[in-house]
């Protein structure tokens, strides 16, 4: 099966070590690059800059807070763009309020998870992330094409 | 009734009166009193002056045609210019007014209506110029008053034929006015000066609150920003910490021995319990009453809903209670922070139970929430509304103290008042209000 390409967008650098190791040792196979701050998401996304090579990603996992821009505005971009608008986002954030979780689906985030603060929580999260999106669900295809009927 | 008003406004706009950021102390309403008294004067003068004008003209008086014709244009003026300033209108109106009692003075004689217009003119000088100048129509009048004597004494100039020869006659009568007029000047100021003094001491104290309300605002609005922020920013190292020692302990988990995993477990319990406290104040202060979600709750369901999520935990009881407007979700987490609190000190030995009343006040509910728990020192009353107050050692019952601190700020919010009593051993009852009115 081929490794799907997940874009981590994370400005902490603890979260990203852990999550990229909880990534590694789950059981399905992925391609994780990581955007430090919301611009860089968004280039990395709209293959700006040094990104023009860049693969559209399978998944997106998406914090809030971030640097530049954050989380909600890059949700807002990705989502009302119809070239890219099809990837599914699943917001992992610290935020628990109702009033973020509420505010995302309605900006049309797939899914909502608060980050958990235990290495075995984040591994069960990772795990079922990966056998839900890349092993339960048909995903879109990457070739960007708007308006597909 | 219309053109009225219009006429009215147009008068009081030229005294700028119409103004609503003037400060209205007694300057104002003197000057109110002006304008007012122009409203109604104004057509009567019209109406004497007008006929009187004609009249004079047609008879050939040219003397009082030009003091008719100037005192109509001046009347006017006063009356509806606004580039003539306050006082000078004043200086005209009451010139004119000392003009029509020496007309009436000389046309009538002393015995007439010309003296009653020179003591209105003093009273109206007293009301509407400041204090200090209130011995001013005093003097006024009584130089008028010899300057009169005179006149009559050496015959300068014509006068009323029954008042010749008359000066002592005229000086005992003029006495009247120059005592009234006295009496006048001392007494009105008097009370003047309260008014006033009371006037600015409510203008400073509104000042003064506006000020204090102002900067609480800013004072709060900060303190709510460093809530958010601490609480946000402290929770991401804190969940490095914690996420590393887990992460430690499950990839070295063969290669530590269970001290080490006592070590991390200390370590990673201290963490969390930091964050759950960060959790909470964060909770607390972004308590604010949702006043768009109000609905009709039917407090029966409502209470039996708790009471299947608590069943075995505590057993609820509950009389008839009523239906009110509310935020459901807000009411929920009172409820449900006084009944874990409840479950926390109940007794070892009984079953929990908590019996729940709703009592209909003027203008709020009042629910009594008694339980058969462990109860509380008279003491501990009022404390235990207090952020992070425990009346227990933590060992003893486990918990940051937060719950009830919660209560009262979403009861306050509610504009509602909690209390508790209690009997040490026998349990504890915490009454709150919550009020019907459900707007801001």
């Amino acid at each position: 099966m081929k490794p799907a390409n997940i874009l981590l967008v994370e400005d902490n650098e603890g979260d990203i070590f852990l999550t990229t190791e909880a990534l590694e040792d789950s059981n399905h196979l992925s391609i994780v690059n990581i955007a430090r701050n919301g611009k860089e998401a968004l280039d990395y996304v709209f293959r700006n800059g040094k990104f023009n090579n860049a693969t559209t990603p399978d998944l997106i996992l998406l914090d809030i807070n971030l640097p530049i821009k954050n989380g909600l505005e890059v949700l807002k971009t990705i989502k009302n763009n119809d070239l890219v608008k099809q990837i599914p986002i699943i917001m992992l954030t610290t935020s628990s309020s109702q009033k973020d979780i509420n505010t995302c689906y309605r900006e049309h985030a797939n899914s909502y998870i608060p980050k958990p603060v235990d290495a075995n929580d984040l591994e069960n999260i990772i795990n079922t992330i990966g056998k839900f999106w890349l092993n339960t669900v048909s995903l879109p295809t990457r070739k960007r094409e708007p308006n597909e009927n | 009734m219309r053109a009225w008003n219009l006429y009215k406004t147009a008068i009081l706009n030229s005294f700028s009166l119409n103004n609503k950021n003037a400060q209205k102390d007694l300057y104002y309403w003197g000057n109110f009193l002006f304008a007012m008294a122009l409203v109604y004067i104004l057509p009567l003068s019209l109406i004497t002056l007008i006929p009187s004008l004609f009249v004079s003209i047609s008879f050939g008086f040219h003397a009082i045609a030009i003091f008719d014709f100037i005192g109509i244009i001046l009347m006017l003026i006063i009356a509806f210019s606004s580039w003539v300033n306050i006082f000078k209108k004043k200086i005209i109106f009451i010139i004119l007014v000392y003009g029509l009692g020496t007309v009436l003075l000389t046309s009538l004689g002393s015995f007439g209506p010309g003296l009653i217009y020179l003591l209105t003119a003093s009273v109206f000088m007293v009301i509407i110029f400041p204090s200090k100048y209130a011995f001013i129509p005093v003097f006024i009048n009584a130089a008028y008053c010899i300057a009169y004597g005179l006149i009559i004494h050496y015959e300068w100039l014509e006068i009323y034929p029954l008042d010749i020869n008359q000066t002592l006659s005229w000086g005992a009568i003029s006495a009247n006015l120059i005592f009234l007029s006295t009496v006048f000047s001392l007494l009105i100021p008097k009370m003047f000066d309260g008014l006033q003094s009371t006037i600015e001491e409510q203008i400073n104290l509104k000042k003064s609150l506006e000020k204090s309300l102002r900067t609480l605002e800013v004072q709060n609005g900060e303190l709510e920003q460093f809530a958010y922020v601490t609480s946000h920013d402290l929770q991401e190292p804190l969940r490095n910490i914690t996420g590393f020692l887990t992460q430690l302990e499950k990839k070295y988990a063969d290669k530590i021995d269970d001290k080490a995993r006592n070590y991390i477990r200390h370590a990673v319990d201290g963490a969390k319990k930091m964050r759950h406290i960060i959790l909470n104040l964060s909770d607390f202060t972004s308590i604010e009453y949702d006043f768009k979600n109000i609905e009709l709750v039917d407090l029966n369901l409502f209470i039996k809903n708790i009471d299947s999520q608590n069943h075995s935990k505590i057993s609820i009881k509950y009389d008839e209670l009523p239906v009110i407007m509310t935020n459901a979700v807000q009411l929920n987490e009172i409820f449900k922070h006084l009944i874990s609190n409840s479950i926390k000190f109940s007794k070892s030995n009984i079953k929990p139970e908590i019996r729940i009343q709703c009592k209909e006040l003027i203008n709020e509910w009042q629910f009594t929430l008694a339980d058969n728990g462990t109860g509380m020192e008279y003491e501990g009353r009022e404390k235990i509304f207090n952020i992070f107050q425990r009346l227990h050692s933590s060992k003893k019952y486990k918990g940051l103290g937060m719950g009830l601190a919660i209560v009262k700020k979403l009861v306050n919010q509610m504009n509602g008042r909690i209390w508790a009593d209690a009997t040490p051993g026998v349990g504890s009852t915490f009454h709150f209000t919550i009020s019907k009115k459900n707007k801001l």
